[in-house]
């Protein structure tokens, strides 16, 4: 698992890659765009005026903010209540209920909608979770495992265990923790942060065994910084990039797994509006040939997956250039 | 702790590996750095050199035998943040990798004023000032400090990695192949710079190089390296003129033969490779 | 005898690490599970359990002793592959898995396989014939890759495929109901209508199977796409590659030495893919009202049946280890420079 992006686009001034065919959200923050007008020297391009280049790079942020805004306002915004039998059972969409309802009764439009704040938040929770912890995990191991003594050894097991934890597949873990501690935000969150952070963690590591060893880390060493100083200093920034590169995918994985374990039923308990489990009961309805139940909650987890991907892309464009 | 008086190696040994396949990449060196005291460590690629410089600064541990600053171990003063930020004032490095010698996210000027604060005590302001001074001394315009280290070049980045260790002012100077990458007219003002730092402060250098010109321009006492172990070792003149080692001979062989008046004045030119080749004494 | 033993280390240490792999992973999942939350005992008595009778269900679970006690006797236990007995069905937890696990397994393989054979192919069109307009969908389809959740293709196909157009069986299990049933070889559904000449129950299976394993494949395959064409590429630019183009070797050499070096983290992802598709398989199995672990787990998720909970993260912890203990054994004999030991600098 890897980043998404194209990022291998390293800027190159006089062939902007045309192997790449840019989404239609990023085509924006592509060098082709302004190219004609700037001189063809590559000292030319940072002097881009401000006021072109500034709508160009916030286009793609544009469903970003509108996703965040749906997050935090979404449960306002349902015009019935989400947990509340509201209408006929299995209407299709109508004025009435936008969605159609589902075979309890439940408006899908207002569920769909309130789902947002709770998918979303699980989501950028556990993905944040999952990156401080992987980041940690990461430099713990990667800075000590060559080293001799218990120190060493401490660092080698954590790996190991890490290495344990990714072994089983991430919801099939989950499917039992929820199991086991039962179904809350903060048991999924949890179990989203351990099933993730190995894999930042391997990331990160990754990066610290090249950057340990760069002669600045010793040159940290030697103008008087204490290791984790210099750790957090230096070799935490310049080894959290391709962590960095990997949210979005991060981010996409822990959507589809909450919903998964909705979806299983081991998700939160049944009227709290969630996509995943809403799939689920619009399984039933979709079998007997009503598409609306599931249909819309689908939606929404697939595009909400595609905006995070889009704008972190875009993120990462405009960092590298 | 005192000023630096005297570091002392002991039948140092160095290894590498697992267990069954260990490797030996310095095997039993002995030597004693005292102040004003210039030592050129010689020796092909692969034979120990920049290991031994680490270890001399405290950067690795010796697998067998001892190191001591001041008759004091390095392990100990390692240990403590007090004496540790001591031993780095008197004990500074440079080390032989030039293109990543800076933190590519910070900019150098940033890089610089870590040691001039933490170690020479100074404020912002003076430390910045001294950053100032000490890349003006190696020929490098203070305003190339606030670039980031992939701005500047090669040569440029070499001199500043030379003005971090400096910045503090240290008593003992250990280079591991700083001159290596560069070409011939800038290591001659650089070799011209680091001699005269070490003349008039009554500093120590060790010098660590394959080349041997330089290293025979800078220091007053040779080692010559080979497969981690110290083949030769004695003044710098001596061993030009007077090799008891073939590995020895065959190094001087290779750069034309030795040179009858090393160590001249501290600004002679330098002329690289060394003059006036003469059939080397049998 | 010990040149060769020391020649053959690599992949002898890895065999023979699995077994104390599994102990630690035994170990540790016996630790997390005794952390819970709750009264196991309560559980099965309702909280109805005086002193006499608690201490004499807590014997029969295995609870009774210290804790050290209890975690030897637990491994003890695993390594003669006893897993214990379940709380509810009192049958005991290996040999509900024997029954159910190679089902799963063999969903899973044909997963992943088919997810294989199609990336390879795909990828392979999509690096040498970049201007073909598959190659510009079969690129479309690699970006995606990942966002595609399998419950949301599996309900869909249902409702394209069975709701709809009525070209699917029920999802009601893997044989339509007027198929009698096979009698049990192997294990593997599949594999026992072929050793019992059951062809019609071949036949029958084979339409129940379609939909599902096209739902693995398709929610899985992305994944090895983007990897594959990334490497292929890679693999293209290499010098070795241009070296063989330019000393002339002959065009069928080329794309086999290209596979070759595309193919060790080709062989990675396939086995990163596998723990995916085992936890595909699982939703699959619901969606499609097929027997396996799936519905197993899930029966005894909400029946709190702590021993086959536990039962299943071990085994689904070795069937795993497994998989990346083969994965990393054929990377080694595809690229010796993986192997433990190797200097590559
Ligand atoms: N971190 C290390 N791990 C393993 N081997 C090393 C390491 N550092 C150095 N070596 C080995 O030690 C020997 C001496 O290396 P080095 O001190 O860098 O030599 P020199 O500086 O004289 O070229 C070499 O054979 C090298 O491969
Ligand atoms: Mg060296």
């Amino acid at each position: 698992m890897t980043s998404t992006t194209p990022t291998s686009t390293t800027p190159a001034p006089t062939t902007p890659a045309p192997t790449t065919p840019a989404s239609p959200t990023t085509a924006a923050a592509d060098p082709l765009v302004g190219a004609p007008l700037a001189a063809p020297s590559a000292v030319a391009r940072p002097e881009r005026r401000g006021w072109t280049r500034w709508p160009r790079l916030a286009l793609p942020l544009v469903p970003l903010a509108a996703l965040v805004a749906l997050a935090v306002i979404g449960p306002w915004l349902t015009p019935h209540n989400p947990e509340r039998v509201s209408g006929p059972t299995s209407a299709p969409p109508s004025g009435e209920h936008l969605f159609g309802t589902d075979t309890s009764g439940l408006d899908v439009f207002s569920q769909t909608l309130a789902a947002f704040r709770t998918n979303v938040w699980i989501a950028t929770v556990a993905v944040l979770l999952a990156t401080a912890g992987g980041a940690l995990l990461g430099l713990l191991t990667g800075m000590n495992e060559s080293a001799r003594g218990p120190r060493g050894l401490a660092a080698r097991l954590l790996g190991r265990i890490a290495d344990f934890v990714q072994a089983v597949p991430g919801m099939l873990l989950g499917l039992i923790t929820v199991a086991f501690y039962g179904a809350s935000q903060t048991t999924l969150v949890l179990t989203l942060g351990v099933v993730l952070a190995p894999l930042q963690a391997r990331l990160v590591r990754t990066e610290v065994l090249r950057v340990r060893s760069d002669a600045y880390v010793d040159a940290a060493r030697m103008a008087g910084l204490s290791e984790l100083r210099l750790t957090l200093r230096h070799v935490l920034p310049n080894s959290c990039r391709p962590a960095m590169e990997n949210l979005s995918v991060l981010f996409a994985v822990s959507i589809i797994l909450t919903a998964s374990l909705g979806f299983l039923g081991a998700g939160l308990p049944t009227p709290k509006p969630e996509w995943g489990a809403m799939i689920s009961r619009g399984a039933t309805d979709a079998a007997v040939g009503n598409w609306w139940p599931a249909t819309f909650p689908t939606l929404a987890l697939i595009i909400t997956v595609a905006i995070i991907a889009a704008a972190s892309s875009a993120l990462l464009r405009r960092r590298t250039r | 702790m005192d000023r630096f008086g005297q570091l002392a190696l002991d039948a140092v040994s160095k290894s590498f590996g697992p267990t069954h396949r260990r490797h030996l990449a310095v095997d039993g060196v002995t030597l004693e750095v005292t102040p004003g005291a210039r030592i050129g460590i010689v020796g092909e690629s692969g034979s120990g050199k920049s290991t031994l410089a680490r270890m001399m600064v405290g950067l690795d541990a010796p697998s067998a035998g001892s190191i001591s600053f001041n008759g004091v171990s390095l392990r100990s003063l390692l240990r403590l943040r007090a004496s540790r930020l001591e031993l780095r004032r008197e004990v500074q490095f440079v080390a032989q990798d030039t293109t990543s010698s800076f933190d590519p996210l910070r900019t150098l000027r940033d890089s610089i004023r870590v040691p001039a604060q933490r170690l020479a005590g100074l404020d912002r302001r003076a430390a910045d000032e001294r950053v100032d001074a000490t890349a003006v001394m190696l020929g490098v315009s203070p305003e190339l400090t606030d670039r980031h280290p992939g701005e500047v070049s090669g040569g440029q980045r070499q001199r500043l990695a030379i003005a971090r260790a400096l910045v503090v002012e240290p008593n003992l100077l250990v280079c591991d192949e700083v001159v290596s990458a560069l070409d011939v007219s800038v290591q001659g003002s650089i070799l011209n710079l680091l001699k005269r730092y070490c003349v008039d402060r009554d500093a120590a250098l060790v010098f660590v190089s394959h080349g041997l010109p330089a290293t025979a321009f800078v220091s007053d006492r040779l080692l010559v390296m080979r497969g981690g172990q110290v083949v030769e070792h004695g003044p710098t003149s001596t061993v030009l003129h007077s090799p008891t080692h073939p590995y020895t001979r065959d190094l001087l062989a290779a750069f034309h033969g030795p040179r009858s008046d090393t160590g001249a004045g501290v600004d002679a030119p330098v002329a690289l490779p060394l003059p006036r080749s003469q059939p080397a004494p049998a | 005898m010990r040149q060769t033993l020391r020649r053959q280390r690599w992949w002898l240490a890895r065999i023979i690490a699995l077994p104390f792999q599994l102990i630690v992973f035994a170990a540790v999942s016996f630790l997390l599970v005794h952390n819970i939350p709750g009264d196991p005992v309560a559980v099965l008595t309702g909280g109805q359990a005086d002193a006499a009778n608690r201490a004499a269900i807590e014997k029969q679970l295995g609870l009774d002793g210290s804790l050290p006690t209890q975690l030897m006797r637990y491994l003890g236990h695993t390594l003669t592959f006893d897993l214990g007995h379940s709380y509810i069905t009192g049958r005991s937890v290996a040999s509900e898995f024997g029954d159910r696990l190679p089902a799963t397994i063999e969903l899973t393989l044909m997963g992943v396989f088919l997810s294989a054979v199609l990336a390879l192919g795909l990828s392979y069109l999509a690096v040498t014939r970049p201007r073909n307009p598959v190659s510009y969908l079969v690129r479309g389809y690699a970006r995606i890759a990942g966002g595609l959740p399998d419950f949301a293709v599996g309900v869909a196909a249902v409702f394209v495929f069975y709701a709809t157009l009525h070209w699917a069986p029920a999802p009601l299990g893997r044989l339509s109901s007027d198929v009698d049933d096979v009698p049990k070889v192997t294990g593997l559904p599949f594999l026992d209508t072929i050793l019992t000449g059951r062809f019609d129950a071949s036949w029958s299976m084979a339409g129940h199977l379609a939909l599902p394993v096209a739902t693995l494949v398709i929610s899985q395959a992305g994944v090895l796409v983007k990897m594959l064409i990334g490497g292929l590429e890679e693999a293209v630019d290499a010098a070795p590659t241009r070296f063989r183009i330019a000393s002339g070797a002959s065009p069928a050499m080329v794309r086999l030495s290209l596979v070759r070096r595309a193919l060790p983290p080709a062989v990675t992802t396939c086995g990163t893919l596998f723990g995916y598709a085992l936890g595909g398989a699982v939703i699959v199995e619901a969606i499609f009202g097929f027997a396996g672990i799936g519905s197993y787990l899930s029966d005894s998720v909400s029946s709190g049946d702590i021993p086959a909970m536990q039962g299943f993260l071990v085994i689904v912890a070795a069937v795993s280890l497994l998989v990346f203990l083969l994965v990393d054994l054929a990377n080694m004999s595809l690229d010796p420079r993986r192997r433990p030991g190797a200097r590559t600098d």
